[in-house]
């Protein structure tokens, strides 16, 4: 009742902020400010307007304006009145979601002078800033060439992890292990959400050109009521507009041969021991008796060029409509021998075997009046590659394939490093993503406007050049190396997204900028995924409605939401009220454990298991942020809120099943039709089958911090932030479900592991940065972040569940064992009197032997306690079964675990250098002065490496932190101006690891705590025999320098 | 030599490409010769090192009346490694022993520029007698490389002794040299005052506090931590220092 009242009020207030006109969106920024007199008296009716954005304002008696719905940019900014003289204000910065205040004093005049013009001033601190935030604007993205993906420009934000994993503050990557989520981070493009719930936790995919990038938001502090489904924060990614004049911007990179690894070329390192045998003529000319191919061939990886290449174009189409188009496609060498020569690095620097790559937007801007601004934008990324059987093993090179003689690389300890090249045993995948958007901005007064967003986005994994089979692994004649084989491995699945996304804003009052608005996603997807693991053992993962493999679950989420920023004279406070209503839409099985029941045991039977309605979940998550200055160059913030994120889809739904015989041929005519694929697979034991339990909810984390940023001396200004997370509800398969059959008394019996919400994890932290922006000729950017106490992850309330039938259900005819083939389709066959009785009394016994020991600790964290399903409260079973299925619940806990992967330290430094125009003696190369126009980067980036237990001789074992690693980029360039600055063009030199640092990733962490020791022991026989067999194992690849043209008119 | 020679080159062009940043009342370019007493600190100085002489010099660029950049390098060389007097106990018998041929020290060679702010009345600059406090603020790179040597394998089982049980340590089985080495990125802020004898010639007194991003790995057997990630160290030092020509 009282969710009820809640919900209810809650629309009313959605209700009543929509029909006042109220709106927002999050791609746009806001101007206020004051028109005054020389004497400091308002000028009620003054013209403000920006010049080429067509948005202006008037003053009113206050001599107060506002201007909504600017976009991120530089501007000028002009203000007018009849009787004083015009007066503009250059280089305003907007930003979105950040209110920009320009003041103006016109000067009184009865002659008609001319215009005033004043360089505006930028704000020391964004007073109106409630949480930790961060802005990067084209213009710095132009200055930090050497950050060539928008992903990485992201990772260099305070907060954000440095190995573009996706994760902030010590949040979770996609589909960790911990947390079955799409992420805790939640990416916007143009007020869109790049939707990433529905890949069974796959990399965030967010490889938009950088080149077309106005301007990155970050937010790790909290969030507007606007974003949801995420525990971290959020990036807002805003592209450019196409301009009303032709430009173009075109980059091309070289990368030089040369060997990218440390330690001996790969055919030659110790890794392999004594396998290699270079010189004996015998091993060398072996050929695979099947192929007639030479076995040992190596392959030149280390004397490949790379090549890359991105460029765009924009210009005007009409007087209103302009356009932009981006695109860019590499072929770059990998580090190690891989499926191809080249390929391509994807935005977080993962090789991809792939020839055939290419990424691109274009978008068109129509701006159809001065109250209507449109967009229509795609985002588009193909790639064809080859790869290994598990999931995204094709993107790390040193486990390439996870499986012997797949792919060729270095896994299974460089066994497949002589696979051919341009091949795969598991054949080849294309992955298209493709978004489309339609935004439209329309004022509907100077104060209110609204922002409706209509997008479809779709992921689609496609699998060709299957093998019929799967042979089994071949060797060379000594049986080490791998030799081509077959491996039979598809995977198919359809992602689509489609969304509707409105916002409202309105300046309500000067002291009121309310939002509202809703958002609506419909999911369509299914994935399909089988693996040939050997000749005998197949695999297949899937996600399909109500267990029907290929087709798709449709959920929908529906979010809506209120924010009000309160502006007042010393402080700002911004309150919002999110409410969540996901509706899995599709049916989930009553439990997991059916699956291991003797009735559903495969994937066919399962879609005949109890199958339950799905709940709606439905959540409010408010969050509110202070924020008052302490003196004109500093101020400090206070904010708290709830965030709230809902399962992957993939893991809501998804099976996992596998088999070591082949399918049965039920109607005998020699082959597997559709019908009888799959029916040998039983469900995987102990491998995670997901699907949703009846009580799932989402994660949650109550989000608090502290901060403050002070404008210390000149422009240089410093924010610091104390932040404190608790996250509750976590997502673990800790807990797992049985099924006990008692015609198999004494069998082991394998559980399923479903998703629960037993899991929690804390953060604590402090998070810094220093920013300089570019003045004196130079800048500087510093973020630091530092956990500092414990985090990690532990299990509160986690139950393991057995389900028994009763003697009543066994004779009842829903138990059966066996099945039979009748007419090429399987049916159970009954259990017999005898059966009956003997099975039911076996039933029966294992349910007394439980004990019902309600809420009594039974050891350590324990109790537990035996119930019916009834009284559990198993949701989609019927009242026969709600009555004779017993559950046996036996809970357990743990305390909070550090996470040995957690990140404690992490932090860059950005440096920029250049020299003006008009620098030096005039002594000129290509018309530009040789000391003039030079740019210099330095880019150094440091993180320790996770952490360990450790035990000392004389105490209990603590949490170790694993050593730092940095690295330095440097880049410099020359830019020779043409045609009287309508264009010019560079020519540069990156250096990354600049200074050739190597930093061990491969050792043990005891022997190095004991000993400092960062190789094998002294008395390891490998090592004395052939030394260290990690030579190549760093966490920085060896110097390497790039060239390139870059060219813009 | 990769590295120096990078550095050379950036540390060339950087230099090339200073920009005129402007109007100024004081333009002038001077030398600086530095001697000093180097104190590591905090786990630095706990489990590793406990002094060094530091020596280098540095450009010095007047921008103007109120502050100065200095373009600095220095050397200093730490030989006094804790861990050489330290035991370990072996396993096998419970003895503690040490390693006579252990040998630690670190070298580390810095490049950094600094800002100088002037304090005080400044009229009289550049005159002989004239006094200047000033604070001092900075940052660079530090190329570091700690290396230890000739430590005896507290892991190894011994060798067998003939009639006992008892195997015994065997003093030749030294771990490999360990070297642990890093440009790190460092700050550093102080204080110091500066005292002209001539119109063009100054002594220099100064006290900084350093701050390297850099690890040193433990050596828990024989009681060494490790240090992370910030190496501190405080500086005291004297410096002459010459100028291009007197007031203009």
């Amino acid at each position: 009742m009282k969710k009820c009242v809640l919900f209810l009020g809650f629309l009313s207030l959605c209700t009543a902020l929509a029909l006042s006109g109220s709106a927002w969106a999050g791609t746009t920024g806001k101007i206020v400010g004051k028109v005054l007199d020389q004497n400091g008296e308002a000028l009620p009716g003054a013209n403000v307007v920006i010049e080429g954005l067509n948005l202006g304002s008037t003053a009113d008696v206050e001599g107060f304006y506002v201007i909504l719905r600017a976009d991120p940019g530089l501007y000028t900014l002009k203000a007018s009145l009849i009787g004083y003289q015009t007066e503009s204000q250059t280089d305003v910065r907007v930003q979105a979601d950040v209110t920009t205040e320009v003041d103006f004093t016109l000067q009184e005049a009865t002659l008609e002078l001319g215009e005033m013009v004043v360089k505006a001033e930028r704000p020391p601190v964004e007073v109106d800033k409630t949480f930790s935030k961060y802005i990067v604007g084209a213009d710095e993205i132009e200055q930090l060439p050497i950050v060539r993906t928008t992903s990485e420009m992201i990772t260099l934000q305070p907060g954000v992890h440095l190995d573009g994993s996706d994760r902030m503050r010590g949040s979770n990557r996609p589909g960790e292990w911990r947390s079955r989520t799409g992420g805790d981070v939640a990416y916007y493009v143009d007020g869109v959400k790049i939707v990433n719930s529905d890949g069974a936790g796959s990399h965030n995919w967010k490889a938009i050109n950088r080149s077309t990038v106005q301007e990155i938001s970050v937010v790790t502090g909290g969030m507007n009521a606007e974003y949801g489904n995420a525990q971290a924060g959020v990036v807002s990614i805003i592209t450019k507009d196409g301009s009303q004049n032709f430009h173009g911007w075109a980059e091309y990179r070289r990368t030089p041969p040369g060997q990218k690894h440390w330690g001996a070329n790969i055919y030659e390192s110790p890794m392999h021991l004594d396998k290699m045998k270079w010189g004996e003529g015998e091993w060398q000319n072996e050929r695979d008796p099947e192929t007639g191919r030479l076995v040992h061939q190596r392959a030149d990886y280390d004397e490949i060029t790379g090549h890359e290449v991105e460029g765009n174009v924009s210009g005007p189409l009409s007087k209103s409509a302009s356009f932009i188009v981006s695109g860019k496609t590499a072929r770059k060498a990998p580090i190690y021998p891989s499926g191809t020569e080249r390929g391509y690095y994807d935005d977080i620097g993962r090789f991809v075997p792939s020839l055939n790559n290419y990424q691109g937007s274009y978008s068109v801007t129509v701006r159809a009046s001065e109250n209507v601004k449109m967009k229509i934008g795609g985002l588009f990324e193909h790639n064809k590659k080859f790869i290994g059987t598990d999931r995204d093993s094709w993107r790390n090179e040193r486990s390439a394939g996870t499986s012997s003689g797949v792919i060729r690389g270095l896994y299974d300890s460089g066994k497949n490093i002589f696979l051919p090249e341009d091949w795969s045993a598991a054949g080849k995948m294309s992955t298209n993503h493709n978004m489309q958007y339609l935004a439209v901005t329309h004022s509907l007064s100077p104060r209110t406007f609204y922002d409706l967003r209509i997008s479809r986005y779709s992921t689609v994994d496609d699998t060709s050049e299957i093998a019929a089979r799967t042979s089994d692994v071949r060797t060379d004649a000594d049986g080490w190396f791998a030799v081509d084989r077959e491996v039979r491995h598809y995977q198919v699945a359809d992602r689509k997204r489609y969304q509707v996304k409105l916002d409202l804003a309105s300046q309500i009052t000067k002291g009121h900028f309310v939002k509202a608005g809703f958002e609506f996603i419909k999911y369509s997807m299914f994935l399909t995924r089988y693996t040939g693991e050997s000749a005998q053992a197949r695999r297949l993962e899937f996600a399909g409605a109500q267990g029907v493999i290929g087709d798709p679950v449709k959920p929908q989420h529906l979010a809506i939401y209120a924010q009000d920023k309160m502006e007042f004279e010393g402080m700002v406070i911004n309150a919002g009220l999110r409410l969540d209503l996901f509706d899995p839409v599709s049916k989930f099985p009553a439990s997991g454990a059916y699956a291991f029941s003797p009735m559903y045991n495969s994937p066919l039977r399962f879609q005949n298991a109890p199958h339950r309605e799905p709940v709606v979940f439905k959540n409010l998550s408010p969050r509110v942020g202070v924020s008052h200055p302490i003196t004109a160059r500093s101020s400090m913030h206070y904010f708290a809120g709830l965030f709230l994120a809902y399962p992957d889809i993939y893991y809501l739904f998804n099976g996992d099943w596998r088999t070591s015989g082949p399918d049965q041929d039920w109607n005998g005519n020699g082959a597997i039709d559709p019908g009888e694929r799959y029916n040998a697979m039983r469900p995987s034991y102990p491998i995670r089958s997901g699907q949703g339990t009846t009580e799932i909810r989402p994660e949650k984390t109550v989000s608090m911090e502290v901060g403050a940023d002070w404008n210390f001396v000149q422009d240089y200004t410093g924010a610091i932030a104390l932040y404190y997370k608790s996250a509750k509800d976590q997502y673990h398969y800790h807990s797992d479900v049985r099924f006990f059959a008692p015609h198999k008394p004494g069998w082991v019996h394998p559980y399923a592991r479903i998703l629960h919400n037993n899991g929690f994890e804390e953060q604590r932290g402090l998070e810094f940065s220093l920013r300089k922006p570019l003045s004196h000729n130079f800048a500087i950017n510093v973020a630091y972040n530092m956990t500092w106490a414990q985090a990690g992850w532990g299990n509160f309330d986690a139950w393991f569940n057995f389900l028994y039938p009763d003697s009543m259900y066994i004779a009842s005819g829903r138990y059966w064992y066996e099945y039979r083939v009748e007419n090429g389709v399987e049916v159970p066959v009954p259990l017999t009197q005898e059966q009956i009785r003997t099975i039911g009394a076996t039933a029966n016994r294992y349910i007394r032997s439980i004990a019902r020991r309600d809420g009594n600790p039974g050891g350590r964290g324990y109790e537990q306690t035996r119930m019916t399903a009834r009284e559990y409260g198993l949701i989609g079973l019927d009242d026969f079964e709600l009555d004779h299925i017993h559950v046996w619940a036996r809970g357990y806990q743990t305390g909070l675990n550090a996470d040995g992967g957690n990140i404690r330290n992490q932090g860059s430094v950005q440096f920029l250098f250049l020299t003006p125009g008009d620098y030096g003696p005039d002594f000129k190369v290509f018309g530009s002065k040789f000391l003039a126009n030079w740019r210099v980067n330095v880019l150094w980036r440091m993180q320790n490496t996770g952490s360990f237990w450790y035990t000392p001789p004389n105490s209990g074992r603590e949490r170790r932190l694993r050593p730092i690693r940095t690295w330095t980029d440097f880049a410099i360039e020359k830019r020779f101006p043409f045609g009287q600055g309508r264009g010019d063009v560079s020519l540069f030199l990156e250096v990354r690891n600049l200074f050739n640092q190597k930093d061990d990733s491969s050792y043990n962490t005891t022997d190095w705590t004991n000993w400092g020791l960062l190789t094998a022991r002294p008395d390891n026989s490998h090592f004395l025999l052939y030394g260290d067999t990690a030579d190549r194992s760093f966490y920085n690849h060896p110097r390497r320098a790039e060239m390139g043209l870059r060219m813009q008119f | 030599m990769g590295t120096w020679r990078v550095t050379a080159v950036a540390g060339l062009l950087v230099a090339l490409l200073a920009p005129d940043s402007g109007a100024r009342e004081f333009d002038r370019i001077g030398g600086r010769m530095l001697l000093g007493y180097n104190l590591p600190v905090m786990g630095l100085r706990t489990n590793w090192y406990t002094q060094a002489v530091r020596w280098g010099g540095s450009i010095v660029y007047n921008r103007n009346i109120n502050n100065a950049i200095e373009f600095e390098y220095h050397r200093l060389e730490y030989n006094d490694g804790k861990i050489e007097n330290q035991t370990f106990t072996w396993n096998e018998d419970s003895k503690d022993y040490s390693s006579p041929e252990s040998d630690a020290s670190m070298r580390i060679n810095s490049v950094l520029c600094n800002m100088v702010f002037r304090l005080g009345d400044k009229s009289r600059l550049f005159y002989n007698q004239a006094t200047s406090p000033y604070v001092v603020a900075g940052g660079g790179f530090h190329s570091y490389s700690n290396r230890v040597s000739g430590l005896i394998y507290p892991g190894q089982k011994g060798i067998a002794v003939e009639g006992s049980e008892q195997n015994m340590l065997d003093p030749s089985v030294v771990l490999e040299p360990v070297v642990e080495s890093r440009w790190a990125l460092g700050a550093h802020f102080g204080f110091g005052v500066e005292r002209f004898m001539s119109n063009n010639f100054s002594l220099d007194f100064r006290v900084q506090h350093n701050f390297l991003v850099g690890t040193l790995g433990p050596r828990e057997a024989w009681g060494i931590k490790g240090v992370m990630p910030l190496l501190q160290m405080l500086d005291l030092e004297v410096a002459v220092k010459f100028y291009e020509s007197g007031k203009k």
